[in-house]
């Protein structure tokens, strides 16, 4: 009881604004508990963080063996490709079916009645997807180091990890999109028909029949993957200038987290 | 102007236009294959991901600064009539292009001289043999050719208006170019109409270089007619844009999509350009057009997008805006010997180019905006160039007050929170009809009504979730938009369900932090009797439980301000009281506080004031006492051989009705019917007067406003 009397008869002038470490706090505890939430969900935090190295090492290292022996650069596309799978899912699904829930929980509207900070629940949402997503790539690139005869140094390993991480910022953005549009049990649905096809018609895994090769240009999981070998200096694979996906890249986050955003503040 | 705030955001839209070509320079060193001598430097450490970011400023950025100078240009003639156009125009283009050059052209001369010295080791080139003749009229306007321009384009402008007016007296023609106008931006078909003026000029013209788009006219006083033609369309375009603002709001809803095209056109126009610069001038041919086309697309996509994006987020007056709006000419003007002093001074040294093109940048803004700030803004400079001397006062000052709530900005301190002849519908339905509602500072009201009467309406629009079609909704003086005000205001609404995986404590701590000096998680938990299920998942209580963390949640940022919407709907004896104990102390405390509720002995128990809402009305509002006494109503029980019919058929009877034997009167006149009542029945026992309750007024109250 003291303590609320204190807090409140001492007439606080209403003309203090939130100093700005307290807003930064804000932003910092909104990321933990949303990191904390994701860990306590493990049917969600298991097949985003343990799944994607077995099918690495099932995929792109037994399986694609033979092929990797008769062209040993082989290896490290396969490593990029894996990566950009391993850092879809989260953003993605992490991203998006969890905006659908929690906004059809009346949860978003409520933050934003409450001064929470513009921009917190977002970043939480983007910054959650790319730790896990980090997580994830990290287990794959040891494992490409280790069994997956990659030939790539550590430091291009690391930058090529390094950009996979911060390309999570796309693939959320597209979540929040996706998020912000439907309803929680239609989410997960949609954001499959924009995960499988984009997994499979990017050109990842294995080469595609040559009319849908032009195409590869329209997902933005194909302009991680070039962003990411151009920056780690493999030469191989390339089939586009890197500075071009990335800017593609930057395009897709903008333009989708920009109308996720407007959407968000106007219906919550 | 009807709505001033537009201003706002074409101000920031030329500054950002003018920063933009202030960026554009400052990368010019660091194109990849560029040819020693075409700039002053050229830098060690070249980057294609620059000249893709400086291709795609340039395609836009002269041309929206020309959009916006048409705008203000009819603005401003209409404002102070032809000859105050012109002598504005004189002082604030004309003076700054003479007495610019005087000052600039030798700068820049000198620091180029210094530039190609060091570029070419020392020495000065010669000229080359085949050097071209220099062109008719020549004469280095250098980066001061806009003002130029601007001049040449408002003498055809204003002669253009003359004629149009002279010939179109009824005004039908002014009224056709509005409805196309109109109907080219609504259809979002003015992207591909405007480019066309520009596309023919370029597909007549053999001496461009595709890469840098509308030739720049800076080497002769000769208007160049493919330039005169790309800025003349966008001139006059804002000129005419102004005579209809209200298509403004059409690019603010059409952004996104005017961006998407925008970044497609620029892709296609580096596919066919080439990523890296190629000097060649065009040869005339189907490429060239294509590029044309492509270019000219992008161009108005992209000033489309960033005119709709600042309608859209920089229409609120913004004083931070407001001072980089003002700076922008005075560093636009002064920026390029700036610029290229920092990139001569780094061009060698052996660091990448992102270190040093930040750099540069940094450097020069710091430079220009110091120089601003300390010989501009509060000068004779300052009043040539912004048509303002602003007092010397530090930048911030302003800015902090602007963004403070404060209560000195109502009229009315003792009001937290008002809602001012609000309209708010749905569709078709009407929520609000012209409500008018304050809550006054430390009391709490109670909004009662029945379902759909625009209660949780009204909530939503004090705590900025919607926005009323007409009237006013204010909290804590300012607008409910700004999260300023709401940072003292906690919140407790209907049907929200919090995240079930994160503790009680945690979800207190989580809220704690969005306030400036909330109550520790400790004290939360001890004032709403929560410790025991202090570290219990939310997803794991009861119902009654997760409406009191809720609860909790409203109260832990101390708020000066609470919004109850129906707080102890489903709760148990036990955590009501909780819930109305907290509820008193916080209103001892200075706490205000509004409270929807259907509990009418709620209302009784904690309200000050009670207001009652029914169709988006507010019916009645007063203690209640007032409320009760509005409807005077009281009911008379006895125990009577009289018949209800009989009794009915006295003046004055508002109701009979007889449970058990026992008759209920309810009159206004208690005492005139009790003396009718005992004359009438000698035996009448058991008699009893009783003033109606809150639920008594408020059903009446209801059903009248129905």
């Amino acid at each position: 009881m003291t303590a609320l009397s204190t807090a409140l008869t001492t007439d606080r002038m209403l003309t203090a604004s939130m100093p700005l470490g307290r807003v930064l706090g804000a932003y910092a505890s909104e990321m933990t508990f949303e990191l904390k939430r994701v860990l306590r969900t493990p049917g969600f935090a298991i097949p985003f963080l343990l799944l994607p190295l077995p099918i690495y090492l099932f995929f792109g290292v037994a399986m694609a063996g033979p092929a990797v022996a008769k062209q040993p650069s082989l290896a490290n596309y396969l490593a990029s490709s894996w990566m950009v799978y391993a850092v879809m899912g989260p953003a993605l699904f992490g991203v998006g079916c969890t905006l659908a829930q929690e906004r059809d929980a009346g949860l978003l509207k409520l933050k934003r009645a409450m001064p929470a900070p513009a921009g917190a629940y977002i970043a939480a949402k983007m910054a959650m997807a790319m730790i896990l997503g980090a997580i994830s790539v990290m287990s794959l690139m040891v494992a490409g180091l280790l069994v997956g005869n990659v030939t790539l140094s550590v430091p291009q390993l690391a930058l090529m990890g390094a950009i996979m991480t911060v390309g999570t910022l796309p693939f959320s953005a597209i979540g929040l999109f996706i998020g912000a549009h439907v309803s929680a049990s239609a989410a997960p649905a949609i954001v499959n028909l924009i995960f499988l096809p984009m997994l499979w018609l990017s050109g990842l895994f294995f080469p595609l029949p040559k009319i849908i090769e032009p195409f590869v240009v329209v997902w933005p999981a194909f302009h991680l993957n070039q962003v990411a070998l151009g920056a780690a200096g493999v030469t191989e694979f390339r089939f586009i200038a890197p500075a071009i996906s990335a800017a593609i890249l930057a395009g897709v986050t903008f333009l989708f987290g920009g109308l996720a955003i407007r959407r968000l503040a106007r219906k919550g | 102007m009807s709505n001033p705030d537009r201003l706002h955001a074409l101000d920031a839209v030329r500054a950002f236009a003018l920063l933009l070509g202030v960026a554009f320079h400052a990368g010019f060193s660091f194109i990849p294959g560029m040819i020693p001598g075409l700039w002053a430097i050229v830098d060690t450490s070249p980057s294609t991901t620059v000249s893709v970011l400086l291709f795609t400023a340039h395609i836009f950025r002269m041309s929206l600064f020309f959009v916006i100078a048409g705008f203000f240009a009819r603005l401003l003639f209409h404002r102070r009539g032809a000859r105050g156009f012109w002598l504005d125009r004189a002082k604030r283009i004309l003076v700054p292009l003479i007495v610019g050059w005087l000052v600039l052209a030798p700068s820049l001369l000198a620091v180029w001289v210094w530039g190609l010295t060091k570029t070419f080791g020392g020495t000065l080139p010669a000229a080359p043999a085949n050097m071209p003749p220099p062109p008719p009229g020549a004469f280095p306007l250098t980066h001061l050719w806009f003002l130029y321009y601007l001049l040449v384009l408002y003498v055809a402008v204003v002669s253009g208006r003359a004629l149009v007016a002279a010939l179109d007296r009824s005004g039908s023609v002014r009224r056709t170019i509005d409805r196309v106008l109109g109907g080219l931006v609504r259809t979002g078909t003015a992207a591909l109409v405007l480019p066309l003026p520009l596309i023919g000029a370029l597909a007549v013209r053999t001496d461009w270089v595709m890469w840098f788009g509308i030739p720049t006219p800076d080497q002769s006083v000769i208007p160049q007619v493919a330039s005169l033609v790309g800025y003349g369309t966008a001139l006059v375009f804002g000129w005419l844009v102004h005579r209809q603002t209200a298509l403004l709001q059409i690019w603010a809803r059409h952004w996104p999509i005017h961006l998407a095209g925008a970044i497609a056109a620029t892709v296609a126009c580096l596919a066919i350009a080439g990523v890296v610069p190629t000097f060649a001038p065009v040869t005339r041919g189907g490429t060239a057009l294509a590029f044309a086309a492509a270019y000219g697309i992008g161009l108005w996509c992209w000033s489309f997008a960033v005119i709709g994006l600042a309608v859209r987020f920089l229409s609120q007056e913004n004083a931070r805006v407001r001072y980089v709006a003002d700076a922008s000419y005075w560093i636009y003007l002064l920026h390029l010997p700036v610029v290229v002093c920092l990139q001569i001074l780094v061009g060698h040294l052996p660091l990448h180019w992102t270190v040093k093109l930040p750099a540069i940048l940094t450097g020069s803004l710091l430079v220009l905006f110091g120089s601003y700030h300390y010989l501009v803004r509060a000068t004779f400079i300052g009043q040539v160039l912004n048509g303002r001397r602003y007092p010397r006062v530090a930048p911030a000052a302003p800015s902090a007050a602007a963004a403070a709530p404060s209560l000195s900005r109502d009229d009315d301190p003792g009001v937290m929170a008002r809602l001012a002849g609000v309209h708010k519908r749905y569709g078709k339905t009407v929520a609000l009809a012209g409500l008018d509602l304050d809550l006054r500072r430390g009391e709490l009201l109670a909004v009662l009504g029945p379902n759909g009467a625009g209660k949780s309406t009204a909530v939503a629009l004090w705590l900025g979730l919607l926005e009323p079609d007409q009237g006013t909704a204010r909290l804590l003086g300012g607008s409910p938009l700004e999260i300023d005000g709401r940072r003292h205001v906690g919140v407790m609404m209907q049907d929200v369900a919090l995240t079930p995986e994160l503790r009680v404590r945690e979800l207190i701590a989580q809220t704690a932090n969005y306030y400036a000096a909330p109550l520790s998680v400790a004290d939360t938990l001890a004032l709403t009797r929560l410790e025991t299920l202090a570290d219990r998942p939310y997803g794991k209580l009861s119902g009654g439980q997760k409406r009191l963390v809720q609860f909790a949640l409203a109260v832990c940022g101390a708020p000066r301000l609470l919004f109850l919407d129906e707080p102890t709907v489903g709760l148990d004896v036990e955590a009501r009281e909780t819930i109305w104990r907290t509820i008193r102390a916080l209103i001892a405390g200075g706490c205000s506080i509004v409270l929807t509720t259907h509990y009418l002995e709620e209302a009784e128990a904690l309200a000050d004031r009670v207001a009652v809402v029914a169709g988006g009305r507010l019916v009645a509002s007063g203690t209640v006492a007032e409320i009760r006494s509005l409807v005077a109503r009281k009911h008379i029980t006895c125990t009577s051989t009289l018949s209800d019919d009989e009794v009915r058929s006295w003046p004055d009877i508002m109701a009979v009705t007889r449970d058990a034997g026992r008759l209920t009167i309810t009159v206004v006149d208690a005492e005139n019917v009790v003396r009718r009542l005992l004359a009438a029945d000698a035996g009448l026992r058991d008699l009893e007067i009783r003033q109606a309750g809150l639920a008594d007024a408020f059903t009446q109250l209801t059903k009248e406003a129905a």
